[in-house]
């Protein structure tokens, strides 16, 4: 099992990759800020993004840090009659690829794996017994090809993004919301509930389908119990204090 | 599965798109005189869309290849020594465990990690049970490692533990890919005079009855000579010898029936506590273990009898290799014995076997399967009644689905009489009208409000409710283990003593080492079990009944302290001995407690430096339970001495030897009467 190294995990090669990717992902979100002339407000994701380098919340913070910046600066929004906005573009495969790198960064230098529920009770005893090691990623592990899905992951989702969010329909359909960003709003959430709703549907079922003779056996126990638990309870109940009684040399 | 790190992501995701959405008309509509305005909601949308759309091509990709995994991944374990593979294993031989896995899955995992779940009481030698990387399609991963065995008994392959996750670490799926393997650890091999084989044995081996009887029989030494009586054979009349003395002297022959030995192990509850491996029965089992192989080397027969405190197993005394490993064999399963009482609280085994079966049948307790509504531990606590001794918060916990209402009501007129004083204090004191301090009442009553809810979480029996919602969710999982009735599930709940039962076979049968309280609330020990004096007194009877000639009964028992119950056993001594049989009495012995007549020497078990209180209160106790077994010790030999029987220390280096010379003995005694 390559194990990381305990010392400096950072000084790894696999870590320094990433840490490139976070550091250029900032620059080029620098570079777009100051192109676009947002001035001062260009260094405030910058600030986040460094800062959040050192705490979990990198990703959040650098985030919104460009949300403010682009939302309350005296800024007009980036135009041009292109389909692709370039800047939007950058912007949105920058912020992607600080969070990729910062949550791969994690991955290798906290833990990759959450910690068991059991051991979130803290009961030693339960605990003791579970594979509690939550197991960081060896840097060693990373390769050429995993970067190169990356970059490509990186301009396929900030076009994507960039696509839908155009053909997200404002005016079809719109029963008179506005403004028709309303409409939008509602669309999305149908649209993305829905299918979640289906996916989950369709895993719960697969899932029935799949069971273990015994992981079956459990599911009608446990049912069985959920319905007639109420009298269960009354007569278990009866029978124990019964027997305890007997016990004890007492007549129940 | 998503992680928290997943959630926090998701999180930004929809903050961002309902900002972006939403936020400038809501800012219209809420706070239209705001100064700071939303400008640029295009923007920020398309960043949440394009992390929106990334993370769900992740959450896909991971679903896709982690859908059905168990199915696509085998496994395949081989044991192997010096020699080559092996079913067996030995005490302190090392074995190389090889696992093999291999995917054929359509699509790689990037991060895995794949563990095979090591058996209790065996120690990794050398290598690691475990492998971090990505699982390639059609590229088998080897593990390999050495573990060694400390001890005899058995031990238990529960599986391969597979983690995955996706390289951010969003999604996470544990999985538990059962590969069942139970083997016996068979003592290690010695010789005759108790030492371990390390030279070529004779490749002819001697001949039945090696060891002459030194008693009249049929074999082909002469023993004695003696006057000619009418019957005997004339081809016994020696002739030069009858010439020269004048009269007929007929020669008498030794015996050659070989020595016969059985062994009474005593497998009860008594000598099943400790640790696995370093328990009485262990040391008796490897007592036994010695005595059979030394017997057998020197083609004698050695039997065998299990007994406990309800039912016994015999093996009737026999020789050669196959009857060695037969014997061998049952001791090992003999030693893999766990304690059990029906007196055992369930709640101190309850964390334990929880926690196992998370690690191992984590599939069982998903709540899509086995679900306990949280609900339920508020408002059908369990009632005191079906306690066998109730404490007083027992009691209280029973009242909980009472305590609550009385709770909720309590704390708004708590609320309400706040809100009035809070009033009067505005109004009267600071002359402030009750809107002008609107944000900050309402803030504060919000707080207020919010730990007012929590409170019941942290105060109202935590560990108790979160004990009953595992008793529930591992009741089901014994009901269908164990195939009990749909009651059953119920009745496990509410019973102390038959759940802590099925608990305790639950992690017997995995092989789960747990600890068991020895005293009960009166202070009684609860592992006496005199009823197996009964039982090993039927034994001795029977093996006497079947007895051929002189033989050595060797009782391997725990009978400390039962000096008041050995009468039926006592009847059954008196029995063999007028059937001119042998037994001996071998006691287990703790370890760490010096052997009667043995200087003592209180030393902390774990050799550490304690602290001078603690290391008096430890040679106390040490003092004290010396004394206690010395006496017990010797009540026992002074009752079982007036009918000649030998009481002996069990001792793994002296106790064979000692059984040993009282076989020599029993040989010579033929010739002395």
């Amino acid at each position: 099992m390559t194990e990381p190294s305990k010392s400096r995990p950072w000084r790894e090669p696999g870590s320094i990759q990433y840490l490139a990717f976070c550091a250029i992902a900032l620059a080029a979100i620098w570079l777009v800020l100051i192109f676009e002339r947002f001035g001062i407000w260009s260094l405030l994701p910058i600030a986040a993004g460094v800062l959040g380098a050192a705490t979990r919340l990198g990703p959040i913070l650098l985030a919104l840090a460009v949300a403010m910046a682009v939302n309350f600066s005296p800024h007009q929004p980036f135009s041009g009659n292109t389909t692709i906005l370039v800047p939007d573009l950058i912007l949105s495969a920058a912020v992607l690829a600080y969070a990729l790198g910062h949550y791969r960064l994690q991955a290798m230098m906290l833990h990759i794996f959450p910690e068991p529920k059991i051991a979130e009770d803290n009961n030693k005893e339960a605990s003791s017994i579970v594979a509690r090691d939550r197991s960081r990623r060896a840097p060693g592990l990373v390769t050429r090809q995993e970067i190169t899905w990356a970059l490509v992951s990186l301009a396929g989702a900030g076009l994507l993004g960039q696509w839908v969010w155009r053909k997200l329909p404002g005016g079809i359909g719109n029963p008179r919301f506005n403004p028709p960003e309303i409409w939008k709003a509602i669309l999305f959430v149908w649209v993305v509930g829905g299918s979640m709703f289906l996916v989950a549907s369709l895993l719960a079922l697969w899932r029935y389908r799949q069971m273990t003779p015994q992981e079956a056996a459990l599911l009608l126990e446990d049912l069985v119990w959920e319905d007639t638990r109420g009298e269960q309870r009354r007569i278990a109940r009866w029978l124990t204090w019964a027997k305890i009684k007997r016990s004890k040399g007492e007549s129940p | 599965m998503l992680t928290s790190r997943g959630w926090w992501f998701l999180l930004l995701i929809v903050g961002l798109l309902a900002t972006s959405l939403v936020g400038k008309p809501v800012q219209e509509a809420v706070l239209p005189d705001w100064r700071v305005r939303f400008a640029e909601p295009q923007t920020v949308g398309i960043i949440g869309m394009t992390l929106a759309l990334w993370f769900a091509a992740q959450w896909i990709g991971f679903l896709a290849r982690t859908l059905a995994l168990r199915e696509r991944i085998s496994l395949e374990r081989i044991l192997s020594d010096d020699r080559g593979p092996v079913d067996t294993f030995w005490v302190g031989r090392p074995v190389h465990v090889r696992l093999n896995v291999s995917y054929r899955g359509k699509l790689r995992l990037p991060h895995i990690v794949l563990e095979d779940r090591i058996p209790f009481g065996v120690e990794l030698r050398r290598g690691s049970a475990a492998y971090q990387g990505p699982l390639e399609v059609d590229t088998p991963i080897h593990i390999d490692y050495t573990v060694r065995c400390p001890s005899t008994g058995s031990i238990r392959f529960e599986g391969v533990r597979l983690r995955a996750a996706d390289l951010q670490g969003f999604f996470y799926q544990r999985l538990f890919i059962p590969t069942v393997a139970r083997y016996r650890v068979l003592a290690s091999l010695v010789d005759a005079r108790g030492r371990a084989t390390a030279t070529k044995r004779q490749n002819l081996l001697p001949p039945p009855g090696q060891h002459r009887h030194r008693r009249p029989g049929s074999g082909s030494e002469l023993l004695d000579l003696r006057d000619y009586l009418p019957g005997d054979p004339p081809k016994t009349i020696a002739w030069k010898i009858s010439a020269r003395r004048d009269r007929l002297i007929t020669k008498v022959f030794e015996s050659e029936v070989p020595v016969r030995c059985t062994m009474f192990i005593d497998t009860s509850n008594s000598v099943r506590l400790g640790p696995p491996g370093q328990n009485a029965l262990t040391g008796l089992v490897e007592i036994a273990s010695a005595v059979a192989q030394a017997t057998t080397g020197s083609r004698d027969l050695v039997g065998l009898c299990l007994f406990d405190e309800h039912q016994l197993q015999e093996v009737r005394p026999a020789r050669g290799p196959r009857h060695l490993v037969r014997i061998l064999n049952l001791l090992a399963d003999a030693a893999g014995l766990a304690p059990s009482t029906g007196e055992a609280p369930p709640d101190a085994l309850l964390p334990l076997a929880y926690g196992f079966c998370q690690d191992v049948y984590p599939e069982l307790l998903e709540p899509d399967i086995n679900r306990f509504p949280a609900y339920l531990s508020w408002l059908s606590p369990r009632p005191a009644s079906t306690l066998r001794q109730p404490s007083v918060l027992d009691r209280l916990y029973g009242w909980l689905a009472y305590l609550l209402p009385v709770y909720i009501v309590g704390g708004f007129i708590a609320v309400f009489f706040t809100w009035v004083l809070v009033n009067w204090f505005l109004d009267k004191r600071l002359r402030l009208s009750v809107s002008a301090a609107f944000t900050v009442v309402i803030l504060t009553a919000f707080l207020l409000a919010l730990g007012f809810l929590r409170l019941p979480r942290y105060y109202f029996f935590p560990e108790r409710r979160r004990l009953a919602a595992w008793r529930k969710k591992l009741a089901a999982v014994l009901c269908v283990r164990y195939g009990l009735a749909p009651g059953g599930l119920e009745f496990l709940q509410q019973d102390d003593a038959q759940f802590s039962q099925y608990l305790q076979r639950f992690l017997a049968d995995h092989h789960v080492p747990y600890a068991l309280p020895l005293y009960d609330r009166r202070g009684a020990y609860r592992f006496a079990s005199p009823t197996k004096v009964q039982v090993l007194a039927r034994a001795l009877t029977r093996a006497v009944g079947k007895g051929r000639d002189n033989e050595l009964f060797v009782l391997l028992a725990d009978l400390l302290e039962l000096t008041n119950a050995l009468g039926p056993l006592l009847r059954s001594v008196k029995v063999a001995l007028a059937r001119h049989h042998r037994v001996m009495v071998v006691c287990p012995w703790p370890p760490g407690i010096p052997l009667p007549g043995a200087e003592a020497a209180p030393v902390p078990a774990n050799g550490e430096t304690t602290p001078a209180a603690d290391g008096e209160l430890r040679s106390a106790l040490l003092r004290s339970t010396t004394l206690r077994f010395h006496q017990a010790f010797h009540e026992v030999r002074r009752t079982l001495g007036r009918l000649r029987v030998a009481v002996i220390c069990a001792h793994p280096e002296d106790s064979p030897r000692i059984i040993l010379e009282r076989l020599e003995l029993l040989r010579v005694l033929g010739k002395v009467r």
